[in-house]
């Protein structure tokens, strides 16, 4: 594809100590460096119901063209509750986040007479997380989700600084392969591009809330595809649902190659 | 203009290329008068060694000046030039618009501009154009992007020099 | 954004169905974020063959060209239409001449072929590698989008109408997530004694 693929990509993982073109002999003062950050692939995704919520990742673990695990599980229970959070980017970064908001998850509910945290408030407080360090970034992309107290799937998706939307979204993907998955997505989920077969191309597809059998089912197409064609994703696909009845959790195979 | 001078208040950056298409060039100083009448003499060249009622179409004229174009981008020296080309075809009678950029990307548009002028008339032309315009309609159109130009542009506006390409030839014009 | 395959924008993508092929492509032409034309087609007919062409737009157009006089020629000499697979031949062998000084293209070629009634598609870098798939090419600044589309969206043997609505999904769906793609698209399903070429209309935006 195209001519940068002629050009030899990297195989350093980015995080590095190096002394950067240093090799002059003038005794000039070497610069050194460091970068604080690497991308370790991977793709998330998360897709919500009416009365339910999916979010899923896959499992691989990857610096440059290196696997350094092929059962890493990036989709989070935030304690004994039904909040989830998925986070894709840098590894290190990613499992901070997850870790800080189980924390306070759980602080939460010990401090409110084991009251557990609503959805909207874990959106908040991950905000404030996220932004609390906006001039030293968490190098990670989350999606966070659970039930609202009316039982409905909510979901909303973060960048690395904390954006989100309040009103939360349909469906969410972020990491390595997210330019792929999203327009299926749009594709699927919000029926873009559809039109009503009587309609002749004028009336749009009315968007509707999908059964959580249709819901698995693209998000395992969805993960089976970008493993096709993206060499970061594979391995294995871990899908937790939560319903009313609770948090469930689904490991499924990817291709390995 | 060099640098923030102003030369000449009244610069025709449009040659004539045959009896019924015009082009219009800006770019960089030197490049755009030496490529346009290399181009016009060419043309021109084609007209004389053919019966002179038989000339380029101006859709044959856009192709030519695309490849000279694209010869001159892979040159040592690229010609640092953006065209526009009008004309009408005499055999068909239809109108012709041709968009072309220094890298000799061209296209048949309705409506074109090259420079500033595009962020400022593009929109205004996306909105207020239709395919039947009539010429009173199109001298309109060019005041109302004159005028947003003028209002919107930082600079001392000069101007624009208008010429119209019908079937019987090409016509200066006040606006 | 220096980067000439992706200052004009473009996509295309071709798919093989069962004794048919499909390609398709934008009909946006850009100067970086700047729309320029929303009618500027990329994919340009040779007899019995389909070529797409994304990429830098001034080698979209002189490649075309230039394999429109290559083609011509082709039928001269031999007094027949050149076969997909002759083309595919007759591109990478071109582009390879250019080898470091390339066209900044990224071509797909679709069609059937008259003898075997075969389909067949493949796609190129812009230095004439072949990429010979069974079952889709893509190629332009959309074409990560089209690869998620098209793996998720394609399966075997599939019939023209069916083709012709997965491809043209693929393509919309793709398009309205890359910037410097869209404002509508051209469609040909390639059947052994038909084309149908369809417009379709999109986001203009």
């Amino acid at each position: 594809m195209s001519l940068s693929s002629v050009e030899p990509l990297s195989f350093d993982p980015a995080y590095s100590f190096e002394a950067s073109q240093s090799r002059d002999h003038s005794g000039a003062p070497r610069q050194h460096s460091f970068n604080p950050y690497t991308d370790n692939g991977g793709t998330i995704l998360g897709i919500t119901g009416d009365d339910f919520v999916v979010l899923a990742g896959d499992t691989r673990h990857t610096a440059g063209y290196n696997i350094n695990s092929r059962t890493e599980r990036k989709v989070y229970r935030l304690g004994d509750n039904n909040l989830i959070l998925a986070t894709v980017g840098f590894g290190a970064d990613s499992k901070d986040v997850a870790e800080t908001m189980t924390r306070a998850v759980n602080d939460f509910k010990f401090n409110h007479n084991l009251k557990n945290m609503t959805v909207n408030a874990a959106a908040q407080y991950l905000f404030t997380v996220l932004y609390g360090n906006r001039f030293f970034p968490k190098y990670t992309h989350c999606i966070l989700a659970g039930l609202d107290k009316d039982g409905k799937g909510r979901l909303y998706s973060y960048d690395s600084v904390g954006s989100y939307s309040k009103e939360g979204e349909r469906r969410a993907a972020a990491g390595a392969a997210s330019s792929l998955i999203v327009p299926f997505l749009d594709n699927q989920v919000e029926f873009k591009n559809q039109y009503l077969p009587a309609s002749n191309g004028t009336q749009e597809r009315p968007v509707e809330d999908l059964p959580k059998e249709t819901v698995i089912k693209l998000v395992k197409d969805a993960f089976t595809s970008a493993t096709e064609r993206h060499i970061e994703v594979g391995d294995g696909l871990q899908i937790i649902t939560v319903t009313k009845d609770g948090v469930f959790e689904e490991m499924t195979e990817l291709k390995k190659d | 203009m060099r640098g923030v001078t102003v030369l000449k208040e009244e610069d025709d950056k449009t040659r004539t290329l045959n009896p019924h298409t015009l082009m219009a060039f800006s770019g960089e100083a030197g490049d755009t008068v030496q490529f346009a009448e290399y181009i016009q003499a060419n043309v021109q060249l084609y007209g004389m060694r053919n019966n002179s009622k038989w000339q380029l179409s101006p859709s044959a004229v856009a192709s030519f000046v695309r490849r000279e174009l694209a010869k001159s981008l892979r040159s040592r020296k690229p010609y640092y030039v953006n065209l526009l080309i009008g004309g009408f075809d005499t055999n068909t009678n239809e109108p012709h618009l041709y968009w072309l950029d220094y890298l000799a990307a061209s296209a048949r548009t309705p409506y074109s501009a090259h420079g500033y002028a595009q962020y400022y008339c593009l929109s205004i032309l996306d909105k207020h154009h239709n395919p039947n315009i009539t010429l009173e309609e199109g001298q309109k159109l060019l005041r109302m992007c004159h005028e947003e130009l003028v209002k919107r542009l930082p600079i001392d506006y000069k101007g624009l020099l208008v010429k119209v390409i019908r079937a019987d030839g090409i016509t200066e014009l006040e606006l | 954004m220096s980067n000439p395959f992706s200052i004009n924008g473009g996509a295309v993508v071709a798919m093989v169905g069962k004794d048919c092929v499909a390609i398709a492509c934008d009909l946006r032409l850009g100067m970086q974020a700047l729309t320029v034309s929303n009618d500027f087609p990329k994919i340009f007919n040779y007899g019995d063959v389909y070529l797409g062409l994304t990429g830098l737009a001034t080698d979209v157009t002189t490649v075309s060209e230039m394999f429109r006089y290559k083609v011509n020629m082709y039928r001269l000499r031999e007094e027949r239409d050149i076969e997909p697979e002759t083309m595919a031949n007759l591109v990478s062998s071109s582009l390879y001449e250019k080898r470091f000084g390339p066209y900044f293209v990224s071509p797909v070629i679709a069609g059937i072929n008259p003898h075997s009634q075969k389909p067949f598609v493949c796609g190129f870098d812009s230095i004439g590698c072949i990429d010979f798939a069974k079952d889709f090419i893509v190629s332009g600044t959309a074409s990560d989008q089209l690869f998620g589309t098209c793996e998720s969206l394609w399966e075997p043997d599939m019939e023209p109408e069916d083709l012709f609505e997965t491809i043209s999904q693929a393509m919309l769906n793709s398009v309205d997530r890359d910037a410097l793609s869209g404002w509508g698209a051209h469609v040909y399903v390639i059947t052994k004694d038909k084309v149908v070429k369809r417009l379709l209309k999109g986001r203009q935006d």
